[in-house]
């Protein structure tokens, strides 16, 4: 696939249209309508078990949909395999960053190139035939690995990376497959404080690059300091969209957050109940059970006020 | 670490035929009957027999052996060896060196009623290697045993079938419960299950002979044999398992773990055991069949299916109703959360290792019952167990029962119309056609991914 | 005891043809096992497809080379059906299917209905004829001792060993390309090779059929120790006994197949003559029948303390290791 576009450069990137998904009778992901503006960084928000996860995962192939359509760049591509979603240019990464332990850094950023010829088995055992296009990556994947700030760790294994630097290589492998939408999920999560207003900053770099960003984030702070657009999810649905303060001060986002009609946190309060119980029972205190739980609307009220 | 178990299990195999006495010492067995009971020789180099020629001759369902019987060996022509086959039905020419030679058989010394199977061969030509004994295979028949006429009438054939494969359904499917719980608590496919099932098997006649082994009753050794692999199931766990997962191996290793230890002690058996089946002794004699309809039953084998059925009934239960069962269900529906509530998922699994050692040793003892003890009866039934647990779907099991069920009646039906030989064809056939159209089995539910 | 003449045998089997057939079952393996993670477990059944349709084939009558092709299209083949379906499928699950799948074959191969076309229980002979007629190798016996080959012996060892250089060579070139760069990506995370736009399932049936092949080729040479086929050679031990050889030689490794086939061997041999001397005609529980099963007993042993001790086996890197924790 090459990197012209085969649609019009104006117009949303990504449609999607009735999409749903059903676990043994519980709606996960239920969305009617949603648009991704191209060129724009979009947010997409919402309690725990609200279905951002597993919408991300139908529209990038990673699990089945039981119904809808999505178009990106005006192409029907719904359904269609993982590789196939990512070789049209929707690339994903994951909750917790997936990189290749045992690949240096350099080999995780230079895999992601699109149309190696090397890739194919006929001409695997033939150097000639790929060695120039293997160097020519390997300085773009180079460049890459130090604008996320990796330079220095290019030859170790990825497997020695920390948290945060994997989610580094992550966002500098997405890009090396030559994205026209990047799908991000909780980028900044297990990410430390060092390392965030750097991984904050190449994101926000990215629709510069022609790159339009979707990404799943709890924290507010960085949905509102890098999005354009704040999409809501709550219970697979979507419940609000727009801007950052649009959507933090609409009610039915405080009332999702708040569990005032979700139900979906005192759910889950009761299905806690009697694990902290026993735990009361054992002499320990529950402070190790409750960050969980209380983390994303502590955050909500505190960020979404600007 | 590891070495425990084995090394116990030799211990107390030692010790008990040592208690057997004077055992017999094993006649090399006859290998002509299973093919995969010649693997451990058929590529050890520089043997140490000269080359010869052997054969069993058999005939009729139970395989009766043929005595009286000539062939003989030649080659270009020329005759150079000729035997007789013995009480056994074996017979074995010795040849002079490798080559080709022609084997026939004297069809005119073939006692009446016994003939060559229609279209077989009577005359083979195989290759004889400079080393070993070949076996050869003359397919001989009952005469009339194709004629509708004399014998049993199709219904009472499909019945007579339809009611072994229930048995033999059950009797997989003890196994197979024991399998599926190990699966759904630790993840791990356990290849050395077979095992399992021969050690349950092998102890008990161990108890049971009256020559080699105590003379204990029947129902009292298999009880001894039960309790034995119940508590093998927990040094599996103790001294395999348990200590690989505290080490984060990957439950691919460790299903290649289990195939070296099934291969380990499946050898250690056929040195300890020997090589020759051996039948539990209360059982070794022919009983009168019970007539129930059109089915008649050696009574041993309604005593089996009556008994299978009720120890699947009872496990059932046990899974659905008691606390036990239920914090087995529950490890096994998602162990992080049954932990969070509380649940000893180590204890757990050690008890679902004993519940399965426990079982497979029921099966085995069955199976021994219904035909003999040898030292590869786990390997013939391993995969036939997989195919039970896969199509009820691995995991789950009431599957694991049903999946039992349906392969032991399909398997034994399909003789009716197909070589008895093909019958694990068909049971595996059956696996992999679910495998690859509904791989979560008939039972087992998709389950979210992320 | 004579130790001697046990270690005369040990360096004869592991040059012999046996041990050039492991090396080569081992080196399909490893491309399915080793470098592309898939728990093949009856990747024996390649080798009886790849033996049995060359031999069928020059049984009916056509030429040795044509029979070759035959069979290594049929392990291919074989390579596909297994692989196209079961490839989608968890490790144990595939596993089971392909263990069941190589039982299922042999059973039919074995079939006295069959004894027509496959000869059932006694195989079929003449296979190798074409072969051992262009051995430019004079007659006569070739060696000192019990270390000494025949000329056709010698005649397929040479082969044998050359067709391991040439495949070792195949191994190294495709796992240093970019080709065996994704291959190690994919068994290290399928999802995140998927979500880079790698079409994980033609690449792990590109692994797969390639693997068959190759236990095609290590089964057609089999049939030219000796000159024929028999069912009994490709029960599911055999294929642990490649495990055993890839684990030993190191998972993953370019070199780890024919080293470690070059080491079972040895070990084998020689314990196999040391066991016959002590044993003799019986000593504690054991009888002389006992020696193929001790030999299996430590192959089953050497497995299991290998993955718990040793999981980059000979010549792997301890880092490497794919199969340790």
């Amino acid at each position: 696939m090459s990197d012209t576009t085969h649609a019009p450069d104006d117009g949303p990137i990504l449609i999607a249209d009735g999409v749903h998904r059903s676990f043994g009778g519980v709606r996960a992901v239920d969305v009617e309508h949603m648009e991704v503006e191209r060129g724009s960084v979009v947010a997409l928000i919402g309690p725990n078990g609200a279905g951002k996860t597993t919408f991300f995962n139908v529209l990038t192939g990673f699990e089945r949909a039981d119904g809808g359509t999505w178009r990106f760049e005006g192409h029907d591509v719904s359904g269609q395999a993982a590789y196939a979603a990512a070789r049209v240019g929707m690339v994903r990464t994951f909750q917790t960053a997936r990189v290749f332990p045992r690949l240096s850094v350099l080999d995780n950023i230079r895999l992601a190139a699109k149309d190696q010829k090397g890739e194919h088995l006929r001409s695997a055992l033939f150097p000639w035939v790929w060695r120039r296009q293997e160097a020519a990556l390997g300085e773009r994947a180079a460049e890459l690995g130090r604008w996320v700030g990796l330079g220095d760790k290019l030859e170790d294994r990825a497997g020695t990376l920390s948290g945060g630097q994997r989610k580094l290589l992550e966002l500098a492998r997405g890009v090396m497959a030559a994205p026209r939408l990047l799908m991000l999920d909780e980028p900044m999560a297990g990410v430390n404080p060092a390392l965030r207003q750097l991984l904050l900053d190449k994101i926000r770099e990215l629709p510069g690059e022609g790159i339009t960003v979707l990404f799943v984030e709890h924290d507010m702070d960085v949905v509102s300091a890098i999005s354009d657009v704040v999409v809501c999810m709550a219970e697979g649905r979507i419940i609000a969209s727009g801007t950052a303060g649009q959507v933090a001060s609409d009610p039915r986002v405080i009332d999702a957050y708040l569990g005032g009609s979700s139900g979906d946190l005192r759910d889950m309060a009761d299905e806690l109940a009697p694990v902290v119980d026993e735990l009361y029972a054992d002499g320990r205190t529950p402070d190790s059970t409750d960050s969980d739980g209380t983390d994303s609307d502590g955050t909500d009220s505190d960020g979404a006020r600007p | 670490m590891v070495l425990v178990a084995l090394l116990a299990l030799v211990a107390s195999a030692s010790l008990l035929s040592s208690l057997a006495g004077a055992q017999e010492p094993n006649p090399t067995a006859p290998t002509t009957t299973a093919p995969t009971t010649t693997a451990p020789t058929t590529t050890a180099p520089g043997g140490v027999t000269g080359p010869a020629i052997t054969t069993t001759l058999t005939a009729g369902k139970g395989g009766e052996p043929i005595e009286g019987v000539v062939v003989t060996v030649s080659r270009d022509g020329e005759q150079i060896g000729r035997a007789t086959s013995g009480p056994d039905g074996t017979l074995t020419i010795p040849v002079p060196e490798s080559g080709q030679y022609q084997v026939t058989l004297d069809k005119k010394s073939l006692p009446d009623g016994v003939e060559v199977q229609k279209g077989a061969p009577s005359t083979l030509t195989p290759f004889v290697q400079a080393s070993g004994s070949l076996p050869v295979v003359f397919r001989l028949t009952e005469a009339g045993q194709a004629d509708s006429g004399g014998g049993p009438s199709d219904v009472e054939r499909l019945t007579s079938l339809a009611a072994s494969g229930i048995r033999f359904g059950l009797v997989i499917a003890l196994a197979a419960v024991g399998l599926s719980l190990i699966f759904g608590t630790t993840g791990l496919t356990n290849f050395a299950h077979g095992e399992l099932i021969a050690f349950g098997a092998i102890v008990t006649w161990y108890l049971n002979a009256p020559n080699g082994g105590l003379g204990l009753p029947l129902l009292v050794a298999a009880v001894g044999g039960i309790l034995a692999s119940g508590l093998f199931g927990a040094s599996f766990e103790l001294g395999v398992y348990r200590p690989l997962r505290r080490r984060g191996m990957p439950v691919v290793s460790q299903m290649v773990v289990s195939i070296g230890l099934a291969f380990a002690l499946r050898y250690l058996f056929s040195i300890v055991f020997g090589q020759s089946p051996q039948q539990y002794a209360q059982y070794a004699a022919q009983s009168p069949t019970v007539s129930l309809g059109p089915v008649s039953l050696r009574p041993k084998d309604l005593v089996i299916t009556a008994v299978a059925f009720a120890c699947l009934i009872a496990i059932g239960l046990f899974l659905q109703r008691a606390r036990l069962g239920t914090a087995i269900r529950a490890v096994s529906d998602n162990r992080d959360l049954s932990i969070a509530s509380g649940i000893d998922d180590q204890r757990v699994i050690l008890i679902v290792w004993v519940v399965a050692g426990a079982l497979a040793g029921l099966s085995g003892i069955m199976l021994a019952s219904s035909d003999s003890t040898s030292w590869n009866m786990g390997q013939r039934v391993l995969l036939v167990t997989f195919a039970a647990v896969v199509l009820g779907g691995l995991g789950t099991t009431f599957g694991a029962m049903v999946g039992g069920l349906v392969v032991g009646i399909v398997s034994d039906l399909s003789t009716f119309w197909l070589d008895a030989d093909l019958k694990i064809v068909v049971a595996l056939a059956t696996l992999v056609v679910v495998l690859l159209i509904r791989p979560q089995g008939i039972f087992g539910v998709r389950t979210r991914t992320a | 005891m004579n130790l001697g003449a046990a270690l005369v045998d040990g360096l004869r089997d592991m040059v012999a043809v046996p041990s050039v057939v492991y090396a080569l079952g081992a080196i399909g393996l490893n491309i399915q096992f080793g470098f592309a993670g898939l728990l093949n477990f009856g990747s024996v059944a390649s080798g009886l497809v790849g033996a049995y349709g060359a031999s069928i084939a020059v049984d009916q009558g056509l030429p040795l080379w044509v029979g070759v092709i035959i069979g290594l299209a049929a392990a291919a083949l074989l390579g596909l059906l297994l692989g196209l379906p079961t490839l989608r499928l968890r490790a144990d699950y595939l596993a089971i299917a392909t263990i069941s799948a190589a039982e299922i074959i042999r059973v039919i191969v074995n079939s006295a209905r069959l004894q027509d076309v496959t000869g059932g229980p006694i195989g079929l002979t003449g296979g190798a004829d074409d072969f051992f007629a262009v051995n430019p190798i004079p007659e006569g016996r070739y060696g000192w001792g019990s270390f000494s080959f025949n000329q056709n012996t010698l005649w397929t060892i040479l082969v044998g060993w050359t067709i391991v250089i040439v495949l070792c060579l195949f191994v190294w070139g495709l796992a240093r390309s970019p080709w065996g760069r994704l291959l190690k990506a994919v068994r290290e995370d399928e999802d995140a090779a998927r979500s880079l736009g790698k079409n994980v399932f033609k690449l792990k049936l590109q692994a797969f059929v390639l693997g068959s092949v190759i236990g095609g080729i290590a089964g057609i040479i089999f049939m030219f120790d000796g000159g024929f086929v028999k069912p009994d050679f490709f029960v599911s031990q055999t294929t642990f006994n490649w495990y055993l050889v890839v684990i030993l030689g190191g998972v993953a490794t370019v070199l780890g197949p024919p080293v470690g086939a070059i080491v079972y061997w040895f070990v084998i041999s020689v314990l196999n003559s040391v066991l016959t001397q002590v044993i003799g005609d019986g000593w504690w529980i054991f009888d002389t029948t006992d020696t193929g099963a001790i030999r299996y007993v430590l192959v089953g042993l050497t497995i299991v303390l290998l993955l718990v001790f040793r999981p980059q086996g000979l010549l792997g890197d301890k880092d490497e290791a794919v199969i340790g924790e």
